[in-house]
């Protein structure tokens, strides 16, 4: 296990560095750049080069890359050029908006997607079916869609949950849970058709092999078979899906933000790369390598938690 | 093996007592969510705004962000929502003698800054003089040779060449007149997310969460606390304008700035809608000396597109009610405006134009345009109308205005898109139609009899400049330099328990600092 740890450990640290030095190229290759931005559509030829070389862009990239890592490796992420605001600053503020929204829906999915799916799997017949349905109308519905029809609906017309923004914890518990509700309910439905799917089938597949025949013979409870037995078993599968859900959503919030007006990460994302703030771009890229990094290794734990043969490699 | 089972069920019952406080939680959630409307009732007026600012420095903030800076910053001299100047840090003001070249402003006494900094002829002029400096773009106080402190109270400013335009650019609308203390302007750097005017209020950084909402609490040093008309406002950062405006039906906020796909919603909704048309939307035809497209070096091609566009159908197919047709860059009763037609629709003139310029079968037009502002949409609509006299237009469309405006800078596009705000003629000229107009005027077009009326009107008295300025709209017109399409309107959409929620054409961008609850 500890050499699966130290294997790990070293992949990331690479990956970290791999991710950041792609970020900063790409971003260096887009159309457009810092200056442009903050001089906006007024500006003379004079006033921008003189703000390129304030801003180091006329130096080369590999340059101002090594000045950006030499600092990020000390923990200084920098300031926007565009907001005077620290990186980290501005990471830190959005972040419990981010982690909130994708654990929540993680948690919400898993929750139901494998009640729904080990329901099913054990009863069959019309549930079964039902749930087979359900899943496909979760995969089609655009999370985006879904978010606006709930604020038309119980936000709007019904008045049950609040229409826009995100309140801190700390701030107001029920006003946080409350501001939660329809942002989680718009992610997690796509989670929940494809875990519910993967559950079921999963859990059809080991109920139909010997050992559980072997158990049923042997007196074994039907419950103990189901929920220490087969869903142990089926979960494997299950835990790459919950792994991949959680690291799509932290790029899938995007629209979900914007339909509810939350500062979260993934709007960080796309307003510092529309306005070439370089610093920016690379701090959230490195959180969410970061983040990736961790559910990632929280996997692999599970696996090994789950398979003890994992365990002994 | 009991005990173990009593434990077990103990756990149980815990986990499902669990559950069930955070469903009581989720529940007493949902029956509080009338707190929504908190935002009116308490003395808090909330705003909702499409972006954070770019800075709140009054030097430096774009105009889109104004509001930010205006609640902070009392400026120089106030424009009100009819359009008329009015005074407010300076008392009075106005030129010395003829030929525009020298302005004095004489400043209101007592003032003080947010920071308890007392208002002086000395910090006016450091504050305008950081401006000048700070300023990215092209200045509108570049002809200023020198700014003198005349007295405790009195500056004057002494212009290189003259500028009839200063008390309008000593507006809120410009940021000049946006007065920053002398304090603050130890360590301008601290502008940028911070506030240090005379206005109304001053931003409460404990209470504002960067790019989300920004708060703005009463500044207790204000001259004038009868038109504090609100403990706090807020303003937050929603992009998307369905989620401003279910924001607003709800409660959440007080007033929005709204877009045209929503208006009908908002009127559906029975909220307060203001609006004016603020932007000319058309083509530039950048390349008047021919050297990119050689056709549109001859003016009677630049007139065939004029002649060629049939503006009322586009501004009713693209903004209903709201889009105002228009063949010149001046709205009626402004500044420049000619009550005469130039260019009404007619795409025999246009042909036949094009076929006296030796383009009897058309020719190929590349065009830059982007999908911010409504200009891609215009353009793409003006290209159908000219391909039926055999102009066949090239788009290049931009999704994003930055790469857009790199491209029209660049002058490899003959024409390009343009969305321009209205302004006095002469404020025009130095962004738009002179040589020195660096973004939209990229190939440098120039012409003695334009550059010769421009000089004229600067230095002229008001009832002179006024025909000038007519001429030169006429002129510009006449040349074909631009094809304008429609204004398109601004929109502001409010609640029914905000008052003063304005938008006029003296006028076109509400202020915040005018609203206050509805009695």
């Amino acid at each position: 296990m500890s050499r699966l740890v130290l294997r790990r450990l070293a992949i990331s640290v690479s990956l970290v560095f791999a991710v950041s030095l792609l970020t900063f190229l790409l971003q260096s290759l887009t159309p457009g750049d810092t200056a442009r931005t903050i001089l906006g559509t007024n500006y003379t030829p004079e006033g921008y080069a003189q703000l390129r070389q304030q801003l180091h862009l006329d130096q080369p990239v590999l340059t101002r890359y090594w000045d950006w890592l030499s600092h990020a490796i000390r923990g200084d992420l920098g300031t926007s050029p565009i907001s005077g605001l620290g990186v980290g600053t501005e990471i830190a503020n959005r972040l419990g908006v981010t982690l909130a929204l994708v654990l929540g829906t993680t948690v919400v999915a898993t929750l139901i997607g494998v009640a729904l799916g080990v329901l099913s799997a054990v009863r069959g017949g019309v549930l079964g079916r039902a749930v087979d349905v359900l899943s496909m109308v979760g995969f089609a519905l655009p999370s985006f869609w879904l978010a606006l029809v709930l604020v038309l609906l119980f936000a709007v017309t019904l008045r049950v949950f609040p229409a826009t923004g995100y309140v801190p914890f700390l701030h107001s518990p029920a006003g946080w849970a409350q501001s939660l509700v329809l942002p989680i309910a718009a992610l997690a439905v796509h989670g929940i058709a494809h875990l519910a799917k993967q559950t079921r089938d999963g859990m059809l597949d080991v109920l139909s092999r010997d050992f559980v025949h072997t158990l049923r013979a042997n007196g074994a409870s039907e419950s103990s078979i189901i929920f220490r037995h087969a869903l142990r078993n089926a979960a494997i599968p299950v835990v790459t899906v919950v792994g991949l859900m959680l690291v799509s959503l932290l790029g899938g919030t995007v629209l979900v933000e914007a339909v509810f007006a939350m500062a979260g990460l993934g709007g960080l994302a796309v307003q510092s790369t529309t306005q070439h703030d370089l610093p920016m771009i690379q701090g959230v890229a490195l959180t969410f390598t970061l983040i990736v990094v961790v559910v990632n290794f929280a996997v692999d734990l599970a696996y090994g938690w789950l398979n003890p043969k994992v365990r002994a490699r | 093996m009991n005990d173990q089972h009593i434990l077990f069920g103990n756990s149980r019952r815990k986990r499902f007592g669990a559950v069930l406080a955070v469903l009581a939680l989720l529940v007493s959630a949902c029956g509080t969510s009338g707190g929504s409307d908190a935002g009116s009732t308490s003395g808090t007026l909330t705003i909702a705004k499409g972006g954070p600012p770019n800075s709140l420095d009054p030097a430096k903030i774009s105009q889109d962000w104004q509001w930010y800076a205006n609640l902070a910053y009392d400026p120089l001299i106030y424009r009100d929502p009819s359009g008329t100047l009015q005074p407010r840090l300076a008392e009075s003001w106005g030129y010395v003698g003829s030929g525009n070249t020298v302005f004095d402003l004489k400043l209101r006494p007592n003032v003080r800054f947010s920071d308890g900094s007392p208002l002086t002829a000395d910090g006016v002029k450091a504050s305008i003089e950081y401006y000048r400096k700070a300023h990215t773009g092209s200045s509108p106080l570049s002809t200023v040779s020198a700014i003198d402190a005349t007295g405790p109270l009195t500056v004057r400013l002494t212009l290189a060449k003259p500028n009839p335009q200063l008390p309008v650019v000593f507006t809120q609308d410009y940021g000049a007149g946006n007065i920053i203390s002398s304090t603050a302007l130890a360590n301008p750097a601290q502008l940028a997310n911070a506030t240090a005017g005379a206005g109304p209020y001053q931003l409460d950084p404990a209470g504002t969460v960067a790019n989300d909402h920004y708060a703005y609490v009463p500044n207790p040093h204000y001259w004038n606390k009868e038109s504090v008309h609100y403990a706090k406002v807020l303003i937050r950062v929603i992009p998307n304008p369905n989620t401003s405006l279910a924001a607003l039906k709800t409660g959440q906020v007080d007033v929005i700035q709204g877009v045209y796909s929503t208006a009908e919603a908002a009127k559906s909704a029975s909220l307060q809608i203001a609006s004016a048309p603020q932007v000319f939307v058309g083509l530039a035809l950048a390349d008047r000396a021919g050297t990119v497209v050689p056709a549109l070096g001859d003016v009677r091609v630049r007139q065939a597109l004029n002649y060629a566009i049939d503006r009322q159908k586009i501004a009713n197919a693209l903004f209903g009610a709201y889009g105002t047709p228009t063949e010149q860059i001046v709205l009626p009763g402004q500044d420049g405006y000619n009550e005469k037609p130039f260019y009404t629709y007619d795409p025999a003139k246009a042909k036949q134009l094009l076929a006296e310029a030796g383009y009897p079968n058309g020719f190929t037009l590349p065009v830059v345009t982007t999908s911010s502002a409504n200009i891609g949409l215009t353009t793409q609509a003006m290209a159908d109308e000219l391909k039926e006299v055999g102009v066949r237009v090239e788009l290049t469309n931009h999704p994003d205005a930055t790469s857009f405006y790199k491209d029209v800078a660049g002058g490899k596009f003959a024409a390009f898109g343009i969305g321009f705000g209205t302004m006095p003629v002469y404020l025009m000229g130095q962004t738009l139609y002179l040589p020195s107009a660096a973004q939209f005027n990229p190939l440098k077009s120039s012409d003695p009899a334009l550059t010769g009326l421009y000089d004229r009107a600067a230095g002229a008295d008001d009832a002179t400049r006024a025909q000038l300025d007519q001429q030169i709209v006429s002129w510009l017109n006449e040349q074909g330099w631009f094809v304008p399409v429609v204004f398109t309107p601004v929109f502001f959409f409010s609640r029914t328990n905000v008052a003063g929620v304005e938008s006029t054409r003296g006028e076109p961008i509400a202020d915040p600092v005018e609203w206050r609850p509805a009695s």
